[in-house]
């Protein structure tokens, strides 16, 4: 298994991994947002981190296929760094790297106006607002990485 | 650390602060309910009594390491605390380490001297921690100059 | 009583959400999984009380709500929307009350106000 990639030590804060389920969402939302606003002593970091690591993970949870997630939040040159990696299947890798790439073409701020106005038309199920909102509300630059049945979001934001 | 794909866990680097011991705990405690309420219970104290100790005793300065690991088929839980301790304390946990053995039955010795000691102790001072920890778990310890890891494994 | 009133409060996971007179109060965490089967409906019981009622105004008070995920803020579009589509007698304005010193809501509720145009407003509660 491909871990997240390395990183200096000392910048490491939290490294989780755990099984993806729907009930450890919040918690790891708190428990994260909570760190980050310990570590950063700013609680509008903590709030960011809190909404993109609970926004990150959903996606992981939905779009994955149940078997691993891991999270890794870092402190990096003046930035703090969220890492979440899990399994899928391929074809859902591809269709997140289209979706992925449709909403990076665009400025964060349009990318989110542009999601909230076709929101409405999508299935119930799907509202097509994590990345967008991660990226415009949590103040964050995204990667993406797919490598046979994984994928790895990266978002890195000032602190 | 246990490694299984049925396994969490949880590793977090942070300077030395009462205030996130509870959130740290609590978190790890949910988490590790897939192993069980009485191995979850246990990791709770177990944790709480490492950290109340390494913020206590350790270092102001340089980060803790907690490295938990935790497998829901195994029912099995280790953790790692790792810290820089103040030299002055170092000498003071072998001795405790060392009173309280490797069997359960001194551990609850040693925590039953311990209790009887309470009174003869300076305020906020309790010396139960070590205790309480190696009844709830198998404890090691290792000292590399001022580097303290503590590993509790839980079944 | 008001129509409001009728609307029965929607307790669930972690979550509570009361309508009285001309205000809607969200109190706790909005993170399930598929709040277009539980939020959604009730807010469209709101919807209709609101427009039976023939209110210009109806008040959002978010100062007690934790977080909201994306999914939610997907019932709170579906909720613009059907504002939208009401004839302008019938149309009205949503003021969400927001905590000032909570990230999440000043910037969420910016992109609902954005989206909402003319229907949404947002105030910073005490």
């Amino acid at each position: 298994m491909t871990t997240l990639a390395e990183g200096p030590p000392t910048s490491r804060l939290v490294e989780l991994r755990f099984k993806p389920l729907w009930l450890y969402v919040d918690e790891v939302r708190e428990f994260c947002g909570f760190f980050a606003r310990a570590t950063f002593e700013d609680p509008a970091i903590g709030d960011r981190v809190g909404l993109v690591v609970h926004e990150l993970i959903e996606n992981a949870i939905r779009y994955g296929d149940e078997k691993e997630l891991e999270l890794r939040m870092e402190r990096l040159e003046g930035s703090v760094v969220i890492r979440v990696a899990n399994t899928t299947s391929d074809d859902r890798a591809q269709r997140l790297a289209a979706i992925f790439a449709e909403m990076m073409a665009i400025s964060p701020g349009d990318a989110y106006a542009r999601a909230l106005q076709s929101a409405a038309g999508r299935p119930s199920i799907e509202s097509g607002l994590g990345l967008p909102r991660v990226r415009c509300e949590g103040q964050v630059d995204l990667e993406l990485e797919i490598e046979p049945g994984r994928v790895c979001i990266t978002a890195r934001g000032a602190a | 650390m246990l490694d299984d794909r049925h396994s969490t866990s949880v590793v977090v680097r942070f300077s030395p602060a009462w205030e996130k011991i509870e959130p740290l705990r609590q978190y790890v405690v949910a988490s590790a309910g897939g192993a069980g309420e009485k191995v979850a219970g246990r990791v709770g104290i177990v944790l709480q009594e490492l950290l109340e100790n390494a913020v206590k005793y350790g270092d102001a300065v340089s980060h803790i390491e907690v490295d938990i690991s935790i497998s829901s088929v195994r029912k099995q839980a280790e953790v790692r605390v790792a810290n820089r301790a103040q030299m002055s304390r170092i000498a003071l946990l072998r001795k405790e380490y060392e009173a309280i053995g490797g069997s359960t039955e001194t551990a609850n010795a040693a925590f039953a001297r311990a209790l009887q000691r309470l009174q003869r102790l300076p305020q906020g001072s309790t010396m139960l921690g070590l205790a309480r920890i190696a009844m709830e778990s198998e404890l090691t310890l290792q000292i590399n100059g001022d580097q303290v890891i503590m590993t509790a494994r839980i079944s | 009583m008001s129509s409001l009133a009728r609307v029965e409060p929607l307790v669930l996971d972690g979550v509570e959400i009361t309508a009285q007179r001309d205000v809607v109060a969200m109190k706790g965490v909005l993170s399930m999984r598929s709040p277009s089967e539980t939020v959604t409906p009730f807010l469209r019981r709101v919807h209709v009380a609101a427009t039976e009622a023939g209110l210009k105004k109806l008040t959002v008070d978010m100062t007690e709500l934790r977080f909201m995920n994306s999914s939610s803020i997907r019932s709170l579009v579906d909720w613009v929307e059907w504002i939208r589509k009401e004839p302008e007698a019938r149309q009205y304005r949503l003021l969400f009350v927001t905590k000032p010193d909570v990230t999440w809501q000043q910037t969420t509720m910016s992109a609902i106000r954005a989206f909402g145009g003319e229907h949404v407003s947002v105030q910073n509660g005490v």
